[in-house]
C-alpha cells in the first residue's frame, strides 16, 4: 500500500521545522511502522536525502525507546502498543498519517523525531531508590510481602519510562510516570524508609523539570503502551498526603 | 475505552484547522513572555509542589460545593411561599456574626480556588511551548479540557448575582429593601419573583449554573482522586456519580428560576 506520511523534520534544536510531506510507497502491511520509516529512510538515502532521525532500540516493545506521535495519540492508534509494535495492516491504503515528536517543555527537540527524555531520569535520580544493606546475599524470602502488595508494585514497575504520558497529556505532565515510580517502591516493604521523603522529592522534581500539573484528564493512561493506571496517580497523592500529615 | 477516531486522516475536513495549527508549530516557538514572567513570580510565591496544589484546588472545590448544597436547602425554601422564604431570610439576619464568619469562609475558599486555577493553568500552558499540529483526544473530554472558561463564567455569573441578590444593586426598584411582606418583613420572596419573571436575567442564570454543572461534572471525581479517594474499581463509578451529583444540583438550582418564568411560582 502507498501513504502519505507527514513528518516533522527539524534540523536541530534552535532551527525551524516543518510537517514535511512524505510518500511511502510499496509498504506491506506486515511490517512495523519503524520497519515502514526504515525503507522510507532507504530511499531518501539513495535520492541523497537527509533520512528521518528517529528513537529506537528494542523493537520489542519493552525498551520504551520509541516515541512518536502518530495522527495526534502517541505511539499511534492501537491500544497498549508501542510504535514499534504498530503494525501497518492498522492503517489503509493511501491515508494520511501525521508523525510528530513527544512535545513538551520538559523534552527538548533533538532531531526530527528525536526528543530528550533526560528529565524523567531526574525525576528518578532525585527519589527513585531504596537503601540496601551490603555483604552477604539475604535470604529469599526473608522480607514477607502480601501478594496483593507484590502484584501492585509489578503493576507499576512495568512502566517503561517511554514519556508518552507526558506526551498524551493536555497538560504535559509527567503525574503518570512519577506515580509510577514512586508507587513499584511505595507498595514494598523495601521502599518504606524513604517513602515519605521520596513522593515529595519526586513530584518536586518533576516541576523542576518543566512538567505540568495533573488535572485528571486521564489521557495518560488511555496513551500507556503498558497499561499503567490512574489509580497510581491516587497512591501517588496519598502518599504526598502521608506525607505532609507525619511532617506536621 | 472510546474507539480512537482519526479525526487526521480526514484531511479534506480538518486540512484548514490542521493548517492553521501547522503555521503555527512551523513559526517556531512561541515564546509568551508574560506567561512565562507570571509562572516564575508565581511559583516564588506559592507552594512548587503540584500535589500540593492540587489538594488547594481539589479541597477549597469541595468546601465549595458543601456551601452550594446548604445554599440549596435555604433558596428551596421557595416553595414553601413567601412565608417560607421570608422567614428564611429573617432567621439569616437574626445572627449576623455566623452568617459573616460563613460569609468570610466561602469567600476566602472562593479566593484560593481561583488562584491555584489561574496559577495551574499558566504553568501548564507553559508546559507544552509547541503544540501538535495534529491531535486526538482519547479520554479527556471538553467539559475537563476547559474547567478554566466554565470557572470563568461561574464567577462572571456569581459577580452577577451577588449585586442582584445580596447587594441588590441591580434593580434597586424591586429590592427587599424597598418591597415589604404582608408581616412587615423584608420581602425577600417578592424579589426573586419579580427578578426571574426577567426573561435575560433567567437565561443568565441557566448559562451560569449550565457551567457550573460542566465544571462540577469534572470537579468532583477530579477532586476525588486528587485525595487519593479513587481505585482502579472505584474511578468509574465515581465519574459517573460525579456527573450525577452535578445533573442533580443543576436541575435543582435550575427549578426556581425555571417554576417562576413558566408562572408555577407567583
Amino acid at each position: 500500500m502507498n501513504l502519505n506520511l507527514f513528518v516533522w523534520r527539524q534540523k536541530g534544536p534552535n532551527e525551524p521545522g516543518k510537517l514535511e510531506e512524505i510518500k511511502a510507497i510499496d509498504v506491506s502491511p506486515d511490517m512495523s511502522f519503524l520497519e515502514m520509516l526504515d525503507e522510507v529512510n532507504e530511499r531518501l538515502v539513495h535520492q541523497g536525502k537527509d533520512p528521518i532521525a528517529f528513537d529506537h532500540d528494542c523493537r520489542e516493545g519493552i525498551c520504551g525507546t520509541c516515541s512518536q506521535v502518530i495522527n495526534g495519540v502517541p505511539h499511534g492508534p492501537q491500544e497498549k502498543t508501542t510504535t514499534c509494535q504498530l503494525h501497518m495492516r492498522k492503517f489503509k491504503d493511501g491515508d494520511s498519517i501525521y508523525i510528530e515528536p513527544w512535545r513538551a517543555k520538559a523534552f527538548p527537540l533533538v532531531k526530527d523525531l528525536i526528543v530528550d527524555r533526560s528529565a524523567l531520569d531526574r525525576i528518578i535520580q532525585a527519589g527513585g531508590y531504596t537503601s540496601a544493606h551490603t555483604g552477604g546475599a539475604p535470604d529469599g524470602n526473608a522480607i514477607l510481602i502480601p501478594k496483593p502488595c507484590a502484584d501492585r508494585a509489578m503493576d507499576a514497575a512495568e512502566c517503561i519510562g517511554c514519556g508518552a504520558c507526558v506526551a498524551a497529556c493536555p497538560n504535559g505532565s509527567a503525574m503518570l510516570f512519577t506515580a509510577a515510580k514512586v508507587s513499584q517502591l511505595a507498595y514494598l516493604p523495601q521502599g518504606k524508609p524513604e517513602a515519605a521523603r521520596r513522593a515529595c522529592v519526586m513530584t518536586d522534581a518533576m516541576v523542576q523539570e518543566g512538567f505540568g500539573n495533573c488535572s485528571n484528564h486521564y489521557e495518560c493512561e488511555a496513551a500507556c503502551p503498558k497499561g499503567i493506571k490512574v489509580s497510581f496517580i491516587a497512591k501517588l497523592n496519598r502518599e504526598v498526603l502521608k506525607a505532609r500529615c507525619e511532617s506536621i | 475505552m472510546p474507539t480512537m477516531t482519526n479525526e487526521c486522516t480526514a484531511v479534506t475536513t480538518s486540512a484548514k484547522w490542521i493548517t492553521k495549527k501547522r503555521t503555527m508549530a512551523e513559526t517556531g516557538v512561541k515564546p509568551k513572555p508574560v506567561a512565562q514572567t507570571a509562572a516564575a513570580l508565581i511559583q516564588v510565591t506559592t507552594f512548587a509542589n503540584p500535589v500540593t496544589k492540587k489538594m488547594m484546588m481539589g479541597g477549597t472545590g469541595l468546601a465549595l460545593i458543601a456551601f452550594l448544597f446548604i445554599h440549596l436547602l435555604g433558596n428551596l425554601s421557595l416553595f414553601a411561599g413567601s412565608g417560607g422564604l421570608n422567614t428564611y431570610a429573617q432567621f439569616l439576619h437574626t445572627m449576623p456574626v455566623v452568617v459573616w464568619v460563613f460569609r468570610f469562609v466561602i469567600a476566602l475558599m472562593f479566593i484560593l480556588h481561583v488562584w491555584y486555577a489561574i496559577q495551574v493553568t499558566i504553568e501548564n500552558r507553559t508546559a507544552r511551548p509547541v503544540d501538535y499540529a495534529c491531535r486526538s483526544y482519547q479520554k479527556s473530554t471538553l467539559i475537563s479540557r476547559s474547567m478554566i472558561w466554565t470557572g470563568l463564567i461561574v464567577a462572571g455569573f456569581l459577580i452577577y448575582h451577588l449585586l442582584h441578590f445580596t447587594l441588590q444593586s441591580l434593580y434597586p426598584d424591586t429590592s427587599a429593601a424597598v418591597l415589604r411582606d404582608s408581616l412587615g418583613r423584608p420581602d425577600v420572596y417578592r424579589m426573586v419573583v419579580l427578578g426571574f419573571q426577567n426573561t435575560l436575567s433567567s437565561l443568565f442564570y441557566l448559562t451560569g449554573l449550565l457551567a457550573l454543572a460542566f465544571h462540577l461534572s469534572h470537579g468532583i471525581h477530579s477532586a476525588l482522586q486528587t485525595f487519593g479517594l479513587a481505585t482502579q474499581r472505584t474511578l468509574p463509578i465515581k465519574i459517573r456519580a460525579a456527573f450525577i451529583i452535578a445533573g442533580m444540583l443543576f436541575f435543582a438550582y435550575t427549578s426556581i428560576p425555571i417554576s417562576i418564568f413558566v408562572g408555577a411560582v407567583k
